[in-house]
């Protein structure tokens, strides 16, 4: 029976996992090495909803590598295949709306779960093309015509 | 006065290689032929040639500087422009002070806090109160907070677009030598990326980079790739794997000069399986990357299977020192794999380069009797080419 740690959302809302899903997030992880994880960890700016995906995705993160650790004298053949299975659920994992994608990045960041921080990030901005960077944070433009023509020019090696 | 000032420099020594190569490209530069043509056709040793006018041109620079100082109209800059080749490759080397010019104007204006601004990836807050007060009086100040880590996450092509979302976040990318500290070019913006734009890219590490990572970069040169490494003597992984233009002899020259100048701090090096590579270049690239021979052998690696395309994703993947070693079988310097089958494993005699033991191009063992050649005239074991078809039945 592995120990268990409380987490508890910005709601009051009680989560209990196990230390080793706890341990993916790297400053729950300096908490319990400070032992100072008793009566729960109160994480105030994480709300249920968020939490229950960042607890999701640790789990699913610590189950692929223990998997990985038990097939590792197997055949390699599949490890690839189970690689590709982990994107997969990956990709799923952050097919959300956009304020939960958010709170996840904010959540993964606070928390430090680089591999989410990491996802998340790109899933918001890779391939992203100026205009929808723009609406995604709702900037404005503030370049003039001749302005954006020159940063244009600038970069014109990379979309052409 | 400028004007004669830079006469009195054409006139003096370099007229004579101006002439000749302007001649021969009949007076017409044009970036494009020159990226088609060899570095060195006729083995005439061209790379200290070039050097050696590059070495010019630097000390050119502070003179020009000087001009860009006395406020030359642009009428003369396209004087200069019409000189010569020599000339046009002058600009373009100048055209880095002038970007980073053009960058800091269009962040210091209308927005005086951000002067001499370095962001550190702490300082999140500070990119987005950045972006928030932008210079039309904070239209854009609700700009999510996730923003400003966000971009600590991108690869270049997103932070070039990112670039040109406003005026802060272009300051933003241009100024902070952190979002530039690892720089990995590979699909797709290898086949785009010519010396001028991965000189500019590097420029703006300031200095800082750690790692630089070119894959099938055909446009990049080797004088480019000197220039980059003495602007950023930081550098402890280098990796060029499969940019042609880039040949052993030419790699082990400037990490030799990089070394005899004290900049050399390369210490993981991916050569991608370099044709031609001898003892003589295995042994010095040992000598200058600082790995101990016996040292490094008795390190028990990770293995490495043969897979299409590249092995490593990412350069903290870059483990090993050196990418390539001897082939036991052929007594070549190559990239050797070892096997992933399970009657192979730790078995000497599997581990070979590429050429040595046909592999199956998707799970990287060794083929013995049944295999399938695919349309890229590449190999897929029996067990591979079964998976990869049940889908379609």
């Amino acid at each position: 029976m592995s120990k268990k740690i409380i987490f508890e959302s910005s709601e009051g809302e009680s989560f209990e996992v196990d230390e080793a899903v706890a341990l993916e997030c790297q400053t729950i992880k300096n908490m319990i090495e400070d032992d100072c994880t008793d009566g729960g960890i109160p994480l105030a700016n994480v709300n249920s909803a968020t939490l229950t995906k960042v607890i999701d995705y640790c789990k699913k993160h610590v189950e692929a590598a223990a998997a990985a650790e038990a097939n590792a004298g197997d055949k390699d053949i599949y490890g690839a295949n189970k690689d590709i299975e982990l994107k997969t659920w990956d990709e799923e994992f952050v097919k959300v709306d956009q304020p939960l994608l958010f709170d996840l990045m904010l959540a993964a960041n606070f928390l430090i779960i680089p591999g989410l921080l990491d996802l998340t990030c790109k899933t918001m901005m890779r391939g992203k093309t100026v205009l929808q960077i723009r609406e995604i944070f709702h900037i404005k433009k503030d370049y003039t015509d001749a302005e954006e023509a020159e940063v244009r020019k600038e970069n014109a090696w990379a979309f052409e | 006065m400028a004007l004669n000032f830079s006469h009195s420099h054409v006139s003096e020594k370099p007229m004579k290689i101006t002439e000749g190569l302007s001649e021969s490209h009949d007076g017409v530069f044009s970036a494009d032929i020159v990226d088609v043509l060899p570095s060195d056709p006729f083995g005439m040793d061209m790379n200290n040639t070039f050097t050696a006018i590059t070495g010019w041109l630097e000390d050119l620079q502070a003179d020009y500087r000087q001009c860009e100082r006395d406020e030359i109209g642009d009428g003369d800059h396209q004087l200069f422009a019409r000189l010569s080749i020599i000339w046009n490759n002058a600009m373009r080397f100048q055209e880095f002070p002038e970007s980073h010019w053009s960058g800091s104007l269009f962040g210091f204006e209308g927005d005086g806090s951000c002067a001499g601004s370095f962001v550190s990836p702490t300082s999140v807050d500070k990119v987005m109160s950045r972006v928030g007060e932008s210079s039309d009086g904070g239209e854009n100040a609700n700009v999510h907070p996730a923003l400003g880590f966000c971009l600590y996450h991108l690869g270049v092509k997103d932070l070039l677009s990112v670039s040109m979302v406003c005026k802060s976040l272009h300051t933003t990318v241009c100024d902070d030598s952190l979002l530039w500290k690892h720089i990995h070019i590979s699909q797709p913006l290898n086949e785009k990326i010519t010396d001028e734009a991965l000189l500019r890219l590097t420029e703006r590490a300031h200095g800082t980079m750690q790692c630089l990572r070119i894959v099938d970069c055909s446009k990049i040169t080797e004088d480019c790739l000197r220039k980059v490494l003495e602007r950023n003597p930081q550098v402890v992984k280098l990796g060029v794997p499969g940019c042609t233009r880039i040949s052993i002899d030419g790699l082990v020259r400037i990490l030799r000069d990089l070394k005899s100048a004290g900049k050399l701090k390369v210490k993981h090096l991916e050569t991608g399986g370099l044709y031609g590579v001898t003892k003589d270049h295995y042994d010095e690239l040992l000598d200058l990357l600082d790995i101990d021979n016996n040292v490094n052998k008795t390190i028990i690696q990770k293995p490495r299977y043969y897979h299409r395309g590249y092995t490593f994703a990412s350069c903290d993947d870059v483990v090993r020192a050196l990418d390539i070693e001897m082939c036991r079988k052929c007594e070549n310097w190559r990239i050797v794999y070892d096997c992933p089958a399970e009657d192979c494993k730790g078995k000497e005699e599997c581990r070979a380069c590429s050429l040595c033991v046909q592999r199956c191009v998707q799970c990287g063992r060794c083929i013995n009797g049944v295999y399938e050649e695919t349309f890229c005239l590449e190999f897929l074991c029996s067990g591979c080419s079964k998976l990869l078809k049940l889908p379609l039945v």
